[in-house]
């Protein structure tokens, strides 16, 4: 049995959906503050025209955190027609919602509103958006007390960064498997994350610099029997980031600068520290030698403990190589599609 | 040139007309032989260049050597010309080598007596159809065992000009192992053939005697036959043979030769009722001929027509007789399996014409029983039975019936029934090997799956999520991806069709039944998966994912292992 199985194990422990049951409250969270933003937006006469997910739970590829901690990147749109021209306004409406709601530490950040809700482990962000007659979304820039030259309508494009993440039209065969295994990859990577760097630093490496590292350096590995070889994926993912050219050598240390794939087109790693550049350069080639390490390993109990070491303790070492096979002999999970449409005739 | 040519390589040669027509003669020593080879010439050389051998009466009976009626010549045998590649852009090099070529047959035939005699008795059956009266009506006999019986003669259809029909046919005693629905059984039961005046015997000779040289020379040669046999089995033979009072008689006789056993039968007959002669004197009265026997025999038929008589106690169930089902009967009939039980639970319909095994006057009638009646008919020793029933109805037969199968194809392109199925084998310890095969629409391509419960591999192999690494609901051998509208609509619900081709659904069919044959022949022991691949170009017209399986995918046709690392039922 390979490690594969190892890594599908892992993946089904750190994965979050939006429909799962862990997520049920944060979900409900969401759903009734989203509700009163809309409400309060209507009395300020900019009604709420569409709401959606961006953010890691929109393009899949979200991951249990350290602690149970779950965010909400619920974005708000206002028609640019009804649009207040400070775009602070309406942060400041959905600001004064979240502080009715309890939250204690809610505040108008410079892209966004955001609140921890404390008691449910709850992160939440609403950057809100004006859309343009030509179906542009602009973000509404800038916190409380920003004077005009700090505050802007910004030029913005959330659905595009989450169709682009979301792509698979340049895999051959089988693309929503590969994107699939692309949204493994991404979660292992960001759990790497969590699990490598110190929470100062942690916070520093975004999972969404994080995610468009990976999708330019996604190459997806699949047998020619359909069977997937993720440790392959990730090794060849994690070179590829390290080969792109993201990591700019600074008096012997590394900036690192990871350009949005879609407008702005700003840097996402703007403004940040040399030392975070270098750090997560150095730890990422540890990755990718500890990888090569794995991928070298034929034992699989070896091969999980190097994984361990990189992943956490969510990637098991089984007691022995015929106990990894054990899941296996205690039954595949059954699909979990009722049903599914087949080419098979005869 | 070519003359020129065959000098300058050392032959002696002379263009001249010969019988009036430009030839080139060689004359050459063959032992103390002064032979002479002609060869006429032509035009082109659409095939070997053919030498005859002047003077040919003069040596003898010599292997691949014919005579010509009404010349000195004889023509010779050296190969079967049609297979040989002539250089005929450069003719001189074609006759040298040709010219070689005889040379070589006729060296050993003169020289070397063994061989000729073996040549001659290996090339028996030529050599007799080459002293056959020709234009004579055809004696179709079926006789399975070859040994000593009488025929009963049936006379042709009043009317018959081709065909079966249109031939002599005798059956012997030994004749019981066909199909209910064969040519033979249903010409017994008919009433359109009349039983002949002619008596008809089987007889098996130990020794075949050298063949006759000429139609001539028939009548002497069957009393040399007749003389030439062991003591006690001509005493046997003009026992039982002799017994019977006749104007015609057919001796079909079977012998050894080099080339395995030959058949042949010399029709005697005369102008009123007598006893078959066996002395000079009695056979003066009548005229004997050589003729050519067809045999409806299995050990002689099948592998000369291609199935292998090894196939005949196989017992094979096959479930589904739509286009894939249908073509498998037909292909494991031919391959030879003998015994086939056949389940389906539908009607031959027109709307099935272009892509099933089935002809158009089966239409209205039940898929099975259709194919029982057809493949019955047209071969000759099969056992079929056609069942009216769905393969879940399987279920509820004895596990004893199910076991008895050597081998069971399922081919009805349903993934949840073959799952269900193969739950019921598990639970009910039925280890019998199961084939399960599907086609896949606008041509993309075909699957085969052999899970043979005593090896690694089965069915859910096949059927591992390879991407979530639980138990699938589609094949991971498919090619086109889960989930699309692939199916088209002429008529309404109940009108849904998967397209593809009847050539689409025949490939598959003879893909599964390799697969099966090889099994049944012990040529695979593992469990196995096997897949064709074609074009994906009606498939990416409609808009319709393919697999990554189908874009990597190189090995059509090749047989490899079933077993899935990640399967739960070969690794509980």
């Amino acid at each position: 049995m390979g490690v594969q199985r190892e890594f599908i194990n892992f993946h089904n422990r750190i994965k979050l959906g939006r429909q799962d049951d862990v997520y049920r409250k944060a979900r409900e969270r969401d759903d009734s503050i989203t509700a009163d933003i809309k409400t309060a937006f209507k009395d300020k006469g900019y009604p709420v025209i569409e709401d959606f997910l961006q953010g890691s739970l929109a393009t899949d590829t979200a991951i249990l955190k350290k602690g149970g901690d779950f965010d909400i990147d619920r974005s708000i749109v206002i028609d640019e027609e009804s649009a207040p021209d400070n775009p602070v306004d309406p942060k400041k409406v959905a600001l004064d919602v979240l502080d009715k709601r309890g939250f204690k530490n809610a505040k108008i950040k410079k892209p966004c509103v955001t609140a921890d809700y404390s008691s449910e482990n709850l992160h939440i962000d609403f950057p809100i958006y004006q859309k343009t007659a030509n179906d542009r979304y602009e973000l509404a820039i800038g916190k409380r007390n920003s004077d005009e030259n700090n505050r802007e309508w910004s030029e913005s494009d959330p659905k595009g960064l989450k169709s682009w993440v979301k792509d698979n039209s340049n895999y051959l065969g089988s693309p929503d498997k590969k994107q699939q295994q692309f949204n493994r990859i991404a979660r292992y990577l960001k759990r790497w994350r969590d699990v490598q760097f110190s929470e100062n630093v942690c916070s520093k490496i975004f999972s969404i610099g994080l995610t468009v590292m990976a999708k330019r350096g996604f190459v997806p590995s699949m047998g020619v029997d359909g069977k997937f070889d993720d440790l392959d994926a990730t090794l060849n993912t994690v070179k590829n980031i390290i080969n792109y050219g993201y990591f700019t050598p600074v008096d012997e240390q590394f900036r690192v600068q990871v350009l949005l794939p879609t407008a702005p087109w700003r840097d996402i790693f703007d403004g940040s520290s040399l030392s975070t550049g270098t750090q997560f350069r150095n730890k990422l080639i540890t990755l990718r030698d500890k990888l090569i390490e794995a991928s070298d390993e034929q034992d699989v109990k070896k091969q999980c403990e190097i994984l361990n070491k990189l992943f956490g303790e969510d990637f098991h070492i089984p007691s022995d190589e015929k106990n990894s096979g054990g899941s296996s002999k205690k039954g595949l999970g059954f699909a979990t599609a009722g049903v599914v449409g087949t080419s098979q005739g005869a | 040139m070519m003359a020129r040519h065959l000098e300058s390589s050392g032959y002696s040669v002379t263009a001249r007309t010969y019988d009036g027509v430009p030839a080139i003669v060689i004359n050459h020593s063959v032992g103390s032989h002064q032979v002479v080879l002609i060869h006429f010439e032509v035009s082109q050389f659409k095939r070997l260049p053919v030498f005859v051998l002047d003077n040919s009466a003069s040596y003898g009976q010599l292997a691949h050597l014919l005579t010509v009626p009404d010349k000195t010549y004889g023509s010779l045998c050296v190969s079967e010309t049609d297979a040989l590649s002539v250089n005929y852009e450069q003719p001189h090099l074609a006759i040298e080598a040709s010219l070689a070529r005889h040379l070589d047959i006729l060296s050993k035939a003169i020289l070397d007596p063994e061989w000729n005699k073996a040549e001659l008795l290996r090339e028996f059956q030529a050599n007799w159809s080459f002293v056959c009266a020709h234009g004579d009506q055809e004696l179709v006999v079926a006789a399975e065992e070859g040994s000593s019986e009488t025929i009963e003669i049936f006379k042709p259809v009043d009317g018959a000009k081709f065909g079966l029909d249109s031939k002599l046919l005798g059956i012997t005693e030994s004749a019981h192992k066909l199909s209910d629905f064969s040519y033979i059984k249903w010409s017994q039961r008919r009433s359109n053939r009349k039983v002949c005046n002619a008596s008809g015997y089987v007889l098996s000779v130990n020794e075949l005697p050298l063949p006759p040289t000429s139609q001539s020379s028939v009548k002497a040669w069957y009393l040399s036959l007749i003389n030439t046999l062991p003591d006690t089995a001509r005493s046997q033979f003009i026992q039982r043979a002799g017994s019977f009072r006749s104007t015609e008689f057919w001796l079909v006789v079977n012998g050894p030769s080099p080339s395995g056993t030959v058949w042949f039968s010399l029709c005697l007959s005369s102008s009123k009722k007598r006893s078959l002669p066996f002395s000079a004197d009695k056979l003066e009265p009548w005229s004997v001929d050589a003729r050519e026997v067809v045999l409806f025999n299995p050990a002689l038929l099948m592998p000369r027509s291609g199935a292998d008589t090894g196939l005949l106690d196989k017992k094979v169930l096959l479930v589904g007789c739509g286009s894939v089902g249908s073509e498998i009967a037909v292909k494991l009939a031919s391959a030879g399996v003998g015994n086939l039980t056949l389940l389906d639970p539908d009607d031959f319909e027109l709307e099935n014409l272009y892509r099933n095994a089935l002809d158009i006057s089966w239409v209205g009638l039940s898929k099975a029983l259709a194919l029982n009646y057809q493949i019955g008919s047209n071969y000759p020793w099969i056992t079929v039975k056609g069942y009216t029933g769905r393969l879940l109805d399987s279920r509820t037969l004895q596990r004893e019936l199910l076991t008895s199968f050597d081998l069971i194809v399922i081919a009805i392109g349903s993934p949840t029934q073959e799952r269900l199925f193969q739950d019921h084998l598990l639970s009910h310890n039925i280890k019998t090997p199961v084939i399960n095969t599907w086609v896949e629409g606008y041509g993309v391509g075909g699957h085969a799956s052999l899970d043979i419960p005593t090896s690694q591999g089965c069915l859910r192999c096949a059927y591992v999520d390879n991407a979530a690494l639980t138990r699938g609901l589609s094949s991971n051998l498919n090619f086109l991806e889960d989930d699309q509208s692939l199916t088209v609509n002429h008529a309404g619900c109940g009108q849904l069709f998967l397209p593809y081709s009847g050539i689409n659904s025949a490939q598959t069919a003879i893909m599964a039944s390799d697969l099966a044959v090889k099994y049944l022949r012990g040529l695979i022991t593992e469990s196995s998966q096997v897949s064709w691949k074609g074009p994906s170009a009606d498939a990416e017209e409609k808009g319709f994912q393919l697999t990554h399986r189908y874009y990597c995918f190189e090995q059509s046709l090749e047989i490899v292992p079933l077993f899935n690392e990640y399967c739960d039922v070969c690794c509980s």
